[in-house]
Order: structure tokens, then C-alpha cells, then sequence
């Protein structure tokens, strides 16, 4: 009786949890892969995961910026036009000027991370809200993107790096991989190194954190640089799959990072939710994607699933912590067990 | 890191004096987005003197009405606190919903205008039933109704077309003696001016200050922000139905532009994101703002693509002029 009081209790508070979301995403994925395994004959199981981590890559990289950025409690909305940014830099560097390519990815990266640091300077020390500054440089990106290219065409991008992009390691995908493993290792700083705990604590309780000692100015702007050159990593990477890159490439993919990081169980309350999480999301939310592309159903009921995703993450993930602080309840697992006890 | 309680200074002369100086301007939002929409404007008519008639005026409240509306109901949304991104797709489903199923009868028109209201306000209710009373976050609840209701719109009506009954779009598109868009504006200027008097939006403008104070004043907090939705979905639907009038057809895809635009409109317009503060004399003045940059755009034949850059230098200068200080005390104090 007790140990069955116990597994209820584990239950529920798996149910309670921020990890049920992925969990069940996970099951969302692999249900998917069955699905199309006897729905589709011409599925081709190692092919399909390999093309699936390289479309992860792209959107993968904006969810690990945002990941980055949701944690402290921000949000990015300059991702888009960051990525464009990101593309649109390398191919002109390097195929107009003859730059080498890895100078003119170190260049890009560089531009990004200094709109980043603008984004960060502004939330931290002005105190302002990060949706409308990140709006507003969104645009100023976008503009200054233009200007600087006179609004020419895109050139193409640089051959190593869509060559690099096409390469497959063990018949995965190369950017597949190195987005894996990097959400990996993003994952054990975060919870394993003093920069990863400081993150946590300025997302968890930024009073608490300042009282603690933690820069959390600094963990900001690094947070929101980090951001936005993950996102032109994103970029670079994608255009070198389209080969050719174009103005507004980026705009789809911040709704679809977003989303796959909320399925993974990150909290817009900051503190709460990992990278592999957000990896698992993502995963999830191309899955669905390449599914519905299959089943060639509408433009609308791929928004509407979409849609429907979210709110039923957020919904199985319980509310938010603020309300938790509210309406705290006592722990319901220590209750049966002390009653247990005699 | 001890902080000393100072009590506020009592009014000087000087103080009160300031009150005639130019920089008391920048401490009135309503006073100074207007006094920078008439200076755009003059340096508009300057630029193209041609344009410089009543009827430009007609064409110009014609087109800052929607995205007055809209921002109006992103406004009620912003006092409390919140934030509502699905209101583009609102106008999306409301123009693609007149532009297919707007009959030609009046009763027909009247009652497909009342229902596309109607489903405006419900669909904010969803957004502010999430909000409120789950307690889920604004920002992420309503990406995920943006796209839902963005289904909807292309379900309805799958590609750009339809059309709405001649009637209805020549009332939308009057232009004499005045415009409807100028009539429009100025009939919800008379109502917000009896809307700031009533007690409801000093309700919501507590529980944009602080949910937790409201809620210990007896303000029912979780209804205020849902009603914030409700009107907000509303203001969505009835900007929808102009947009579906303007054009003389349908569009799935014609509001995304507004949920960004309709926000800066907003903020221009001197509402705080904070929560708590907000004119809609404002947030008119920010709609004007917006419009004639647009012409303006045109008007020095700049590229189309430097106006989001333009819109954003404007954003940014309004915030930063109009947080700056006032807000996020607590953080900031303890950050020193």
C-alpha cells in the first residue's frame, strides 16, 4: 500500500512537472516515427532521421539562443532578422571580397554577438522590456542589413560550407550532429559550471541572485550576445542548405524555435527548463512538420496543430511559477510518506 | 546598498514653474507623440506640397484608423500588464470571414458584423481565460492563438479574394464631407474620454500597477485582465472589418503586420509596458505617427525596406525616453 502511494505520488509529481511536457514529446516523436513507418512505404527510417536533425539544426540553434535567453526570464525577438543577418554577411564577405570563409563566419558571428550585446546593455542597465527592445533592433537590424547590402540580391553562399552542410557523419547529417552535441554540452554547463549557476539563479530570483553576488548585469548581456549568435550560426548553416540566401529567411523560424523550446518544458518565468529539453522539443516540432508535409494537409490545420501544441504543453505543464508562488501547497509526496511512517 | 527613505519634495516655485518650460514636454507622452505627428506632418506637406489638401488628411486617418483600433485594444492589454500577440490573426479571421460570408441584405451585413465582433471578443476570452485564471504567460499563450486563429483565417478563406457587399465598403470608404475613418476616430475619442473617467479603467490600471495590491483593494483582478482580452479581441475584430472594408476583400495573412506595428503604435503612443499607464489619445497620436512616416517614406522616395528600420529608431527613442527611470525600481535599487 505504501509503495503504492509512493508511485502515485512519483506520478503526480511527474505530472506536476516540467519534464512531463518532454516527456510525452518524446512519445510524440517516436509515435510519429511509427506512424510513418507503416503509413508511408516509401519511409525511409535512417534517411528520415538524418534529414530530420538537419532541419532540427536550423531551427535548433535559434531554440538553444532563445533557450539561452528565456532562462533569465528575456526573450529574443531579433532572432529573425539576427539569422538573416547571419547568412546574408557570409555569402557577400566571402563570395564578392574574396574573404576567407571562416574569417567572414568569424566576422558575422561577431556583428551578431554586437547586436546581441546592444540588446543586453539596454534590458540590463535601462531596465527595459526585452519584447519591445528586441522589436525594435529587430527592425534596426533589418534596416541596417539593407542599407549595408543596398539591397541588392544575395550572393551564393561559400561552397565549403553548404558542402559541409550536405556532408553526413555515419549517415547523419554534420549539422545534425553538431547541433546534438552542442545542446549537450550547453546543457552540462549549465547545470555542472559557476557561469551555468549564476544563469539559473539570475532566471530563478534575480533579487536573490544580486543579494548572492551574482553579475547579473553581465549574465544578461551574455546571455542575450549568446543569443544572437547562435542565431547567426542558425543562419549560416541554413543558407548553406538553400545555397542562395534570402532576406526574411529567418522569419518562420522563431515561432517554430519558440515552440519547440516551451515543448521541451522551458518556462517563460525564467529559471526553469534545460537544453536537452529543448532539443527533444525541437525534434518534436520537425517531426510534425515533415509528418504533415507527407499527409499534404492545409497551410491551416498546420497552424492550427501547431497551435494546439503549445497550449497543450502549457497546459499539462501546469501553471506557471508565479501562480505556484501564490497558492503554494504543501508537497504532496513527504505528506503520504509521514503518514506512512508509524 | 542602504537605501534612505526620502520623503518627496513638496512643490516649489521652480517646480511649479517648470511646468511652462519645453522640457516639461517630455514628461507628457499623450502631448509629445503629438506634437511629433503635426511635426511629421508638416515636414510631410513640406516635402510634397502637392499633398497638401483636405483630402490627404481624409486618406491619412483612413489608414491610421485600423491600426488606431488595434493598438487601442493592444492598450487595454498593456495597462494590465499583459501582452496579446494574437491580434493580428484576429483580423486576419475577421476580413476573411466579411470578405465570404457578408451577404448583400442589411440585415445580413448587420448580423455577420455582429458576429465576427462577437467572435473577436470570444477569442480574447480564450487568451485572457489562459492568462487569468491559469496563470500562464501572456506572451507564450498568445503565439500559440496567433497560430490557431491563423488556421482558422486560412480555413476560411484559403488565399487572398472574396468579396464584401458594395454597401458595406462604401460606408467604410466615405470620404466626403469627412471620412469615416476621421468620424470613426473621433467617436472613440469621445468615448475614451468618458472610458478614463469610469471606475472599471482605473481598475485595470491598478491591476497593471500591481496584481497583488489590486487583488488586496477588492479589485476582482483575474476578471479585469479577462475583460483587457476581451476588448482587445473585440478592437481586433472591428479594425478587421475596416481592413475587410478598405480593401473590398478578404486576406488570410493581412494582420501579421499589425501585431508588431499595432504594439509600436502603442508604445509611441506613451503607453507604459509596465502595466498601469495608458491614454488612448495617445495611442491615436502613435497611429498618426506611423502613417504619415509611411508617406513620408515615399515621399523622399527612400527604399520601402528602411521604414521597419525607421519604425524601429522611433520605438526605440519612445521607450527609451519614456521607461527610463520610472520603472523597475526594486531591481535597480538593489542592483547598485
Amino acid at each position: 500500500m505504501n509503495q503504492l502511494l509512493d508511485v502515485l505520488g512519483t506520478g503526480l509529481d511527474l505530472l506536476r512537472s516540467r519534464r512531463f511536457p518532454a516527456a510525452l514529446a518524446i512519445a510524440g516523436i517516436v509515435g510519429l516515427f511509427l506512424a510513418a513507418l507503416f503509413m508511408f512505404p516509401s519511409f525511409d527510417s535512417y534517411s528520415d532521421i538524418s534529414e530530420l536533425t538537419l532541419f532540427g539544426a536550423f531551427v535548433g540553434f535559434v531554440a538553444a539562443g532563445e533557450t539561452l535567453v528565456i532562462l533569465i526570464g528575456g526573450v529574443d525577438l531579433s532572432a529573425p532578422w539576427v539569422m538573416t543577418t547571419g547568412g546574408i554577411l557570409v555569402a557577400g564577405w566571402a563570395t564578392a571580397q574574396h574573404v576567407p570563409t571562416v574569417v567572414a563566419i568569424i566576422g558575422a558571428l561577431a556583428v551578431a554577438g554586437c547586436v546581441g550585446a546592444v540588446n543586453g546593455i539596454i534590458v540590463a542597465w535601462l531596465g527595459l522590456s526585452p519584447v519591445i527592445v528586441t522589436l525594435a533592433t529587430n527592425g534596426l537590424v533589418e534596416g541596417g542589413l539593407l542599407a549595408y547590402e543596398r539591397g541588392m540580391s544575395p550572393l551564393n553562399v561559400p561552397t565549403p560550407i553548404t558542402h559541409w552542410v550536405y556532408t553526413k557523419v555515419w549517415g547523419l547529417s554534420s549539422a545534425g550532429i553538431f547541433w546534438i552535441v552542442a545542446s549537450v554540452i550547453l546543457a552540462i554547463l549549465l547545470r555542472r559550471s559557476t557561469p551555468g549557476f549564476r544563469h539559473l539563479a539570475t532566471g530563478g530570483n534575480r533579487i536573490a541572485a544580486v543579494l548572492s553576488g551574482v553579475p547579473t548585469r553581465l549574465v544578461t548581456v551574455g546571455a542575450y550576445c549568446g543569443c544572437s549568435v547562435l542565431c547567426a550560426l542558425a543562419g549560416i548553416l541554413y543558407s548553406g542548405f538553400v545555397q542562395i540566401p534570402y532576406y526574411g529567411m529567418g522569419d518562420p523560424f522563431l515561432f517554430e524555435a519558440v515552440a519547440g523550446a516551451v515543448i521541451g518544458g522551458l518556462a517563460f518565468t525564467g529559471g526553469e527548463g534545460s537544453f536537452v529539453g529543448t532539443l527533444i522539443g525541437v525534434l518534436f516540432i520537425v517531426t510534425l512538420n515533415q509528418f504533415m508535409s507527407a499527409l499534404n494537409v492545409s497551410a491551416g490545420v498546420v497552424d492550427l496543430i501547431y497551435g494546439g501544441a503549445i497550449l497543450f504543453a502549457l497546459a499539462v505543464s501546469g501553471p506557471g511559477s508565479a501562480q505556484k508562488a501564490l497558492t503554494k501547497r504543501p508537497a504532496r509526496r513527504p505528506a503520504a510518506k509521514e503518514a506512512a511512517t508509524p | 546598498m542602504t537605501q534612505v527613505y526620502r520623503a518627496p519634495t513638496p512643490p516649489t516655485v521652480r517646480s511649479v514653474e517648470s511646468r511652462y518650460r519645453a522640457s516639461y514636454l517630455l514628461t507628457q507622452p499623450t502631448l509629445r507623440v503629438w506634437v511629433l505627428a503635426i511635426g511629421l506632418l508638416i515636414f510631410y506637406f513640406a516635402l510634397s506640397p502637392s499633398s497638401m489638401n483636405f483630402g490627404s488628411l481624409n486618406l491619412l486617418t483612413e489608414n491610421a484608423l485600423p491600426l488606431a483600433w488595434v493598438a487601442a485594444g493592444q492598450m487595454a492589454v498593456v495597462t494590465a500588464a499583459q501582452i496579446d500577440l494574437s491580434v493580428g490573426s484576429v483580423m486576419s479571421l475577421s476580413t476573411a470571414i466579411a470578405a465570404t460570408q457578408m451577404g448583400s441584405s442589411g440585415v445580413d451585413v448587420f448580423g455577420t458584423i455582429l458576429v465576427i465582433v462577437l467572435i473577436g471578443a470570444a477569442l480574447g476570452a480564450v487568451n485572457g481565460f489562459f492568462v487569468a485564471y491559469r496563470g500562464m504567460s501572456a506572451f507564450i499563450v498568445t503565439i500559440a492563438t496567433w497560430s490557431i486563429i491563423d488556421g482558422l483565417a486560412l480555413l476560411v478563406l484559403p488565399s487572398a479574394g472574396g468579396a464584401v457587399p458594395n454597401g458595406f465598403a462604401n460606408v467604410i470608404n466615405t470620404t466626403s464631407p469627412v471620412s469615416f475613418g476621421a468620424i470613426a476616430l473621433v467617436v472613440s475619442l469621445v468615448i475614451w474620454m468618458w472610458v478614463r473617467t469610469t471606475a472599471g479603467f482605473m481598475r485595470l490600471r491598478a491591476v497593471g500597477s500591481s496584481a497583488e495590491k489590486a487583488h488586496w483593494a477588492g479589485v476582482a483582478e483575474r476578471r479585469t485582465t479577462l475583460m483587457a482580452f476581451m476588448f482587445s479581441g473585440f478592437a481586433a475584430a472591428c479594425a478587421g472589418l475596416v481592413l475587410a472594408g478598405i480593401t473590398q476583400s478578404g486576406d488570410p495573412n493581412i494582420g501579421t503586420s499589425y501585431i508588431l506595428n499595432g504594439l509600436a503604435t502603442a508604445v509611441i503612443g506613451g503607453v507604459s509596458l509596465f502595466g498601469g499607464s495608458g491614454s488612448f489619445a495617445g495611442v491615436v497620436g502613435g497611429a498618426m505617427v506611423l502613417t504619415v512616416v509611411n508617406d513620408v517614406v515615399f515621399a523622399l522616395g527612400l527604399n520601402s525596406y528602411l521604414e521597419p528600420a525607421i519604425v524601429g529608431g522611433i520605438l526605440a527613442v519612445a521607450v527609451l525616453t519614456t521607461g527610463l527611470g520610472s520603472q523597475g525600481s526594486i531591481i535597480q535599487g538593489v542592483d547598485q
